[in-house]
Order: structure tokens, then sequence, then C-alpha cells
């Protein structure tokens, strides 16, 4: 990767990767910068190159986040992950090696918009196949609702859904032998990055183990009829699915059990002023450590959680039992839906037929 | 397959030079009732179906078969309008009826690559601009 040396222009290589877009010659086109750094790159009329292309240098994630249609062509080139942008000639290509030079762009280049992508270009547009990861298991579970739902509903619950079944994925994703080193870091690092002291701490616990899944592994919002009585479909792993629903009725069918134990261990935490202190702050002694131990084995093993797995990744026993805790909030206000009788699980009597999924299967043409 | 497009590209006439074993065996005679084409005027002009082979070498990553054929679209998307070079080359789409007598086509998505006879003239059904 050479910088010219007066430090204005810099030229760099790349390398072609795809062809996205081809109408009478390559419109649309993606070259590779190195582990995450992809560039790509507009088919532009300017003279002096007999294939002029204009490139923003995106990351992988947003590469990712594009060919899902999550963001549009013009989005990656107004905010391109490395703020860099180049100008480079398809024709000079090395047929042997697909490498590439390319230059960074002047201001006037990539502000220039004769250069640039109008809004609400999708890579649904793209005229060449692409192949993208796709869930060996790809599922749907479909919620009936009925009563009243407000629009901030409809989100809640698949937020419950999203963060059970990203805990879930996350223990199985640790545990398999396939999963990248990178994948198992972060979300080790998910277990011991918060102090567990507040509300945000939690949120962004689940944030992290969702952000560690790859695109195509995370839950997606499928079909919704909002009409009464309704449904909604969550959309994933079919299995991680399954193991979020069999939570839910397990729950509910040890809610009375459950519901004490819950109490009696927060209010143990909450009476020691553990609720708000940040587990590296707190030196427990052995009996208050063996006493919050017992308390969050109890409620883990009632919800179906292996509690040796969770204390191996946070590390100590209150981080434990405040991640044991915050479970069970997850699956208290996902079972409310279902104890509220607002929300059911499709009976044999119930269609069920689903459209193609938009956002974690493979693509028709894939 | 290679032999099957050698048959192809010696039994026909063709609009354009086109490299040996072009079209490709995997294209075909076919009928299209409507398909689209981007285009420079209104009418259009025949140039406006000529293809890249006309005016310039390809790419290193274009395949001269393919560069040799014009693109039409299955539909009438006029999304390609957004890209940069299309809105500076093409002021217009149009219609165009294709029969089994024009040239080989072959599909891709919603992509059609054209190989045009000899004989071919647009029947254009409609022109619109973009």
């Amino acid at each position: 990767m050479a910088a010219a040396s007066d430090g204005k222009l810099r030229r760099l290589k790349a390398t072609y990767v795809t062809t996205f877009v081809y109408v009478d010659e390559p419109q649309v086109i993606l070259l590779d910068r190195g582990r995450d750094p992809k560039v790509i790159g507009v088919a532009i009329d300017r003279g002096g190159m007999a294939f002029p292309f204009l490139g923003a240098e995106i990351s992988t994630n947003q590469l990712e986040r594009y060919q899902r249609e999550f963001v549009d062509l013009r989005y990656l080139f107004d905010m391109p992950y490395y703020h860099r942008w180049y100008l480079f000639d398809l024709g000079t290509m090395s047929k042997e090696n697909k490498s590439i030079w390319i230059t960074e762009a002047d201001k006037e280049d990539y502000q220039n918009e004769d250069y640039l992508p109008a809004r609400q270009f999708f890579a649904r547009q793209h005229t060449e196949p692409m192949e993208l990861p796709a869930l060996a298991a790809a599922g749907v579970q479909r919620h009936m609702l009925d009563g009243n739902w407000e629009a901030s509903d409809y989100s809640k619950l698949v937020r419950q859904v999203g963060s059970l079944y990203a805990f879930y994925l996350a223990i199985q994703r640790l545990k398999s032998a396939t999963s990248s080193a990178i994948q198992k870091s972060n979300l080790r690092k998910a277990f011991t990055e918060y102090p567990f002291r507040g509300g945000s701490s939690y949120v962004n616990f689940y944030n992290d183990l969702i952000g560690a899944l790859a695109f195509h592994e995370r839950v997606a919002t499928g079909a919704i009829q909002k009409a009464s009585p309704g449904f909604i479909d969550v959309e994933g792993d079919m299995a991680t699915l399954g193991q979020v629903v069999d939570a839910m009725k397990h729950f509910q069918a040890g809610y009375e059990t459950l519901e004490p134990q819950y109490k009696f261990l927060h209010e143990f935490l909450s009476s020691l002023d553990f609720l708000t202190a940040a587990p590296d702050q707190i030196k427990l002694t052995t009996s208050t450590a063996r006493s919050i131990e017992g308390h969050a084995r109890k409620l883990a093993d009632g919800m179906g959680l292996s509690y040796d797995v969770i204390d191996q990744l946070a590390g100590n026993p209150l981080s434990t039992a405040k991640i044991v805790l915050a479970h069970y909030r997850r699956l208290d206000r996902y079972f409310l839906f279902f104890a509220e009788g607002r929300a059911r699980l499709p009976s044999d009597e119930d269609d069920v037929s689903v459209a193609n999924s938009p956002s974690i299967a493979a693509k028709p043409d894939a | 397959m290679a032999w099957m497009a050698e048959i192809v590209a010696s039994k026909y006439q063709w609009m354009e030079v086109l490299p040996p074993s072009c079209p490709p065996g995997s294209a075909e005679l076919k009928a299209y009732a409507e398909a689209w084409r981007y285009v420079t005027s209104d009418p259009p002009n025949p140039s406006d179906f000529q293809s890249q082979a006309a005016t310039k070498e390809p790419p290193p990553t274009v395949d001269p078969c393919r560069w040799a054929a014009c693109s039409l679209f299955l539909t009438r998307d006029a999304a390609y309008k957004r890209l940069p070079k299309m809105r500076a080359r093409y002021g217009y789409l149009a219609k165009v009826a294709i029969s089994d007598k024009c040239g080989f086509t072959e599909a891709q998505k919603l992509h059609i690559s054209f190989w045009r006879f000899k004989t071919f003239v647009p029947h254009v059904l409609s022109v619109e601009p973009i």
C-alpha cells in the first residue's frame, strides 16, 4: 500500500472483487482493500480515463448493510466508514492478479453531484447474482396478536425476543467449534465489559451480544398484520427461536416459584447496595459470594439456564447474578404479552404461511 | 457447450462482429413482448442498440462476448438512471418488442444480454423521458 510522497493525492492498490451492476458496461463494482476496508465504485463520465470510477472506502459491515438493504448506495458515498474516496480507471486493472491503482479523490470530485449516485438505489437492483451468507436453518416464529396494541408494543415484543435469542445464540456460538475467534472474543467481552450498575449497562450488554452476531444470524422482524386479531413474525435461526419460546413456556409453568426467587435475589443485592455497585469495586466475603451464587443458581436453574456457563463468562458471582436477573426481566416482559392474552402462539387452525424472508434468508436470486 | 456456441455463431449473420463462441450456448432465441432499453433520444437511433464493442475494447473484468451484447431489462425499472454514468448518457427509457427473429438473448435476474441479428430493426412500443 504505497502512498505518494507529496502527501497530496495518495495512490494505493486495491483488488477487484466483483461487479454488482452491469448495463452495457460495469456500472457498480466492488474492490478489496484489506481485511475490513472495501471500495464501492460507480462508473462516471470523466475525461482522461478509459473506464473512470469514483469509489468510497467502506467497512465490511457497511457493505453487508447495503447488501441487505438497510442503506442505499448513496449512503455509502455520503458516509463511508473510512471517510476516503478514490478515482480509478477499471481499464488499468491487471488481468493476472486483478490489482488496480486507485488515487485519493479531491473534494470537488467526491462531492460532485454528477459523479454520485442518486438516492434510493438499493442492492435488489443489482443485475449480477449476489451471494450472501444465510442461516442453514432459518425460520419464522409467528405470534398471534389480539386486543389493543400500541405502536411501541410491537417493537417491545420483538426487542424481548431479540435479546433472549441473542443470549441463547451467543452461548451456542461460544461453544461452537466453527465460530470465528473474533466472534467468540466479542461475545466474551460483552460479559465482562459492563459494571451492571443501571439500565444502560444491561441494554448495552444485550446490544453487544446482538452486535457480535453476523447480520444473517440476528433476529429480524418479518411480516406484521396490524389488526385485531393480527400477527407479527419474528425471523431467525429456527432452533434458537424455538429455545426462546420453550423458555417462555418453562417460565410460565414455573412462574409461581420463579417470581419469589427473583424478588429475593433482587432485594438481597439491593439491601447490600450491590445493584448500583460495579462488581470490580466490591470485595465479596466468602459467605456473601456463596449466598449470591446459591440464590442466582436456583433462579438460573428454574429458567433452564446454566449458571456455571454464565459464571465462567462473567468471572464473578455478582456479575453472574445480575445477568441472571436481567434474563428473568426479559423473559417476564415477553411472557407478560401472553399472560395479558394479547399474544399467543399459533394453533393448528391458524394460517401460518409466510412470505420469503427479506432479512435473514438467502435472496431468491442468491 | 462451446461446440453449440460455434454452431450458433456460424449459422447466423450478426449486426456486429462477435468474438469466437459468441453468443454462449446458454443464449436462446426467445421473444419478449416487452423489454426495456435505455436510449439517448426519442425516437431511438439504431446506434442506441449498439454494444460497447462497437466503440472500444472491454475492461479486463468483462468477457468479450458480453461486451458485444446490448443490455435490455425485463421490467420497466428506471432505477438505473440513479447511477451517475447512466444519468449522463441516457435520457430516455424505450419499451421494445423482441421477437425470436431479432437475435439471441440471455437473461440473468432482470437483465438481458442481447446479440442482434443483421436484420434487426427495433420495434419500439413507447419512449419515456427519465
